[in-house]
Order: structure tokens, then sequence, then C-alpha cells
């Protein structure tokens, strides 16, 4: 039960601060005068379905009883953190000029929570692979 | 004796372990961080000194300020002075060679929203920028190549729009730690191309939102052939202090320009450098003995708190140096675990978060080399994982001293 709660409780929190912390907590740059959109505001797009995607397999992490079934959903979790932090820093970036707000705060935060993210939750995994059981 | 035994100690009062591995994972972290930012900037400050191979910087009367805002922090900005004052310093005594520079700062570039500077160089007399080019630079540098600093994004051969001119970025600058890392560089003439650019584009929106074009608050055109500083190297033999004399014999007190020895500026950084590691130090060694202190008071409680076990242990045969060992072993698994966390935590905001650092401390940052963060790693690690042992040493001369029937007796009253 307790590994529910806290494997839950973790995939809801970093999926809230990957999905809704570039838009409201670190946030990305803004527009260009004159409307056009920088590319690191596409990274930001990105990540909400990445993190909205770790809140819903959260929300399977605390419902299924099987450890088996949770273990996959922790090993899922990893991946999409490993989306998570290629997106900004690979796969889509961000602004040219190393201090702009995306460059500065939001993708060195994403950077961290991506990997505290594939951190836990493939500790998570192998802690649910390989335990006793009975514990 | 087995490491089970040590670890089920630990878990079986976890709330004693989480206090004593967070205030080491804390000492672990506030040492690596504090020694990561004051080693990144002692790096800074030597890559500025590096950087300077001037030894006086002449500027326009009056952007003195803004000509240090561009060395050390990257604040783009534009000024101008006339480019007769070249061939009038190269001509002082006691002069070995002048180079020219350009500062212009752009409006939005189509990448970024934030201003960047632009820095026109004279390739032929330059002694400033070739040293620190890290790829390969074309023999000759054309009007639309461009040089950026080393912590601009980009790869050599990628386009540039700025001034709806377009570049292509043909080398890369090592990092410097200074403002020049966040800085581009082309030639003096397409820099004067692009300061006239932004003139223009400046006076367009204006006419565009009609207003009147000769209102003095408006920018003012670029004059012909601009510069914005002379980098000057002082012959053998020649002080800056004696140049910086000359040129007041030669032109006069008040000549309209200011000659900024590159030392000055270097004192500048130095000052506020060691105001920072001398806090960083204070706190980090107040720290460790605050550490040590609390540490030594928990562990004392808490082998008093264990008091009858060890009596217990002790009266079915187990020998106070097994004892000794097993405490000392919880004590060192906690401390090696803890300062760990607190290194990888610590490894978790100095190095993603650099950038921010920089802009937040305003001093010449540069990153550290892998090896150097290793070596940091481990020097705080030794540091952090040893007060938790040797503050347990003083419990444990405590627990040795005392007789079993001591311990049991002690308990039961």
């Amino acid at each position: 039960m307790k590994n529910r709660i806290v494997s839950a409780v973790a995939a809801l929190i970093s999926g809230g601060l990957i999905a809704l912390g570039p838009q409201y907590l670190f946030r990305l740059c803004g527009l260009i005068p004159g409307g056009a959109i920088m590319r690191c505001h596409w990274s930001g797009q990105a990540e909400i379905g990445i993190g909205a995607l770790i809140a819903v397999l959260g929300i399977f992490l605390i419902i299924s009883r099987n450890p088996a079934y949770r273990a996959a959903y922790s090993v899922s979790v990893a991946l999409l953190g490993v989306l998570a932090l290629l997106i900004p820093n690979f796969l889509i970036g961000g602004c040219s000029h190393p201090e702009m707000a995306c460059r500065t705060t939001a993708f060195p935060a994403l950077t961290v929570i991506s990997l505290l993210v594939i951190l836990f939750f493939t500790g998570n995994a192998l802690y649910l692979r390989y335990r006793k059981k009975g514990r | 004796m087995s490491l089970r035994i040590v670890f089920g100690n630990l878990r079986s009062r976890i709330y004693r372990t989480a206090t004593l591995g967070l205030i080491t994972a804390i000492l672990a972290a506030v040492l690596f961080g504090g020694l990561v930012v004051s080693s990144c900037l002692k790096r800074g400050a030597e890559g500025l000194a590096a950087r300077l191979g001037a030894d006086l910087l002449i500027v326009a009367e009056g952007y003195d300020r803004e000509m240090e805002g561009i060395l050390l922090r990257g604040e783009p900005t534009s000024f101008y002075m006339d480019s007769e004052w070249i061939e009038k310093i190269a001509s002082v005594d006691g002069v070995a060679s002048v180079s020219p520079q350009l500062y212009v700062a752009t409006l939005n570039s189509e990448c970024c929203t934030a201003s960047v500077q632009l820095i026109g160089y004279d390739t032929l007399s330059d002694f400033l920028i070739l040293p620190w080019i890290k790829t390969g630079l074309p023999s000759k540098l054309e009007e639309h190549d461009i040089v950026v600093g080393g912590m601009i994004m980009g790869q050599v051969g990628d386009a540039v729009k700025f001034f709806n001119r377009d570049y292509r970025i043909a080398a890369k600058m090592e990092n410097t730690g200074t403002g020049f890392d966040t800085s581009i560089f082309m030639t003096l003439s397409a820099a004067r191309a692009a300061a006239l650019d932004g003139y223009e584009i400046r006076k367009a929106a204006f006419t565009e939102m009609g207003i009147e074009y000769e209102d003095e608050y408006l920018p003012v055109p670029p004059p012909d052939n601009a510069i914005s500083t002379i980098a000057v190297l002082a012959a053998e033999g020649e002080t800056p202090t004696g140049i910086l004399r000359n040129i007041q014999a030669k032109y006069g007190y008040n000549p309209g320009i200011v000659a900024v020895p590159a030392n000055s500026i270097i004192n500048t950084v130095s000052s506020g450098l060691r105001t920072v590691t001398y806090f960083i130090g204070n706190i980090s060694v107040a720290l460790w003995f605050i550490s040590l202190l609390v540490l030594a008071v928990l562990f004392s409680a808490f082998i008093g708190e264990r008091k009858r076990e060890f009596g217990l242990l002790r009266s079915i045969g187990a020998s106070k140096k097994k004892l000794a060992g097993t405490i000392m072993l919880e004590s060192c698994a906690v401390s090696v675990i803890a300062s760990l966390v607190g290194i990888i935590a610590a490894a978790l905001i100095v190095f993603p978060f650099e950038t921010y650092l920089r802009k937040s401390i305003n001093l010449p940052y540069a990153e550290l080399p892998l090896l150097k963060a290793g070596i940091t790693a481990l020097f705080a690690f030794i540091l952090s994982s040893a007060a938790g042992p040797f503050a347990t040493l003083f419990s444990l001369g405590k627990i040795l001293k005392t007789d079993t029937m001591d311990i049991i007796r002690e308990d039961l009253r």
C-alpha cells in the first residue's frame, strides 16, 4: 500500500510539474514582439502531453494492486521521463541565446525533474520486480 | 560482521537514521555546492585576466561602465567613438599595437527576444579574439561570417539572422566565463553595416508610428567608420599608467576619451570574488563544525537510548570491539549514503542552473571541467562522510569505558 501511494504521488507531482511548470511556474520565453513563436514554446507544448501521460500513469499506479503491473507502469513513467529530458535538450530544443528564460530556468528545471523521474521509477520498477514476496 | 545487521538496525530506527542522514546530506550539499560555485568564480576571474589580453582599453568618455558591463556580464549595448582615435592612440609613446572594436546591441533576433551583443573586430590588427577561437577559422572572415561565443547555441555552418540580414557561423569561441561567451563577433565593416541596419529598422518603426524623427531622444545614426573601443598593448618596459600619462601629455586632460587599465577591471572582479568566496568558505567551515557538534549530540543521545541493547549484547558474549564496530559501521553507512545523496542533490542544482547562478552572482563564472568537478565531489564526499564517524567517536568512548554490569544496572535503575 505504501509503495502504491508513494509512487502514485510521485508520478502525479512530477507529471504535473512537467506539464504545467513551464507554463506557470518556471516559465518559458514569451512571444517575440510581432507575434512570432519561439522554438522553446513547442518544447513546452510537447511537455504538456508527456506530463499528462505521467500523471495518468500515476492514477494507474494507485489503482493497480498487482506488483507486476505497477512495475510495468513504473518502467513506462521512467521512459516518459527520458522523453521529457530529450525534448528540451535534443529533440526540439529552445532559444539560441543562453540567457533566455527557457535556458536559464525552464529547461534546467525540466532536466532535473526528468532525471529524478527516471531514477525514482527505474528504482521502483526494480524494487517491485525483485523484492521478496510477503513484504 | 554482517552488513545485514547494520542495515537492519538502521531500518528499525528509521526516524533516527533519517535525522542523521538529513544533517549529513545538507552538509555534503552545502560543501559541494559552495566549492563548485567558488571554483567556477575563480576560473571566471582567471578567464577574464587571460581574456583581457590588452593592457589598456580606450572608450569614449562616459562609456567605461558600459564597456565593463559587456566584458563582465555580456550586457548588450551600443556606443560609438570616432575612428580617428586609432591613429592618435597608435602614435602615443609606449604603445606597441592597437586594435579597434565596435559594439552593437541587436534588436530581437529571429531566435530570441533577448538582445545580443555584436562585436566587430579588426581581423588584421586583432590580438584579443583570435586566441579564443576553438574551431578552425576560415583564412578570411567574409562579411556574412560570424564567430559565436562559447555559450551561444548553434554549430559551425548554421545560419543566423540579425537586423533582417543573414549570417553564417564560421567559428566558435572557447568558454571564457566572461560576457564574451554570449557575444557574437564579426568583421568591423560587417558590424558597421549591422549598426546601420539597426538604425534604419528603428527609424522605420518610429516613422510607422508617426513619431517625428528629429526628436533628440530618438536613436542617432552610427558615425562613419564608427568604433567603440581601442584595445592597447603596451611596448616592453612600458606600464599602462605610463601610457595613460603619455596620452594626457599629448592630448590634454579632457580629450573626450577614457583610458581604462585592464588591471582595474580585473581588480573590480577580484574584490567581488573575494567577498563571495570568503562568504562561501566561512559558511562551509561553520556548517562543518555545527554538523559535527549536532551529530555528536545526536549520536550520544541515540547510543544512550540503546544502552540496554548493548548491555544485553555484551552479556551474551559480544565483545566491546564488535559492539564498537557495529556502531561505527552504522554511522559510516548513514554518512556515506547521505553524503552521496547530498552531493547529487547539489549537482542537480549547480550544474543545470549554471547560467541562472552566473546571472544572479553578476561576476565572471566559468564552468568546471568534468575532472575538476569529480575531484571537488570526492573532496566534499570525504569531508562530509567523515563528520558522522568522527562524531560517533565521542560517544563510542563512553560505551567502551563502561562495564557491562554498570550498563545493565544503570538501565534498570
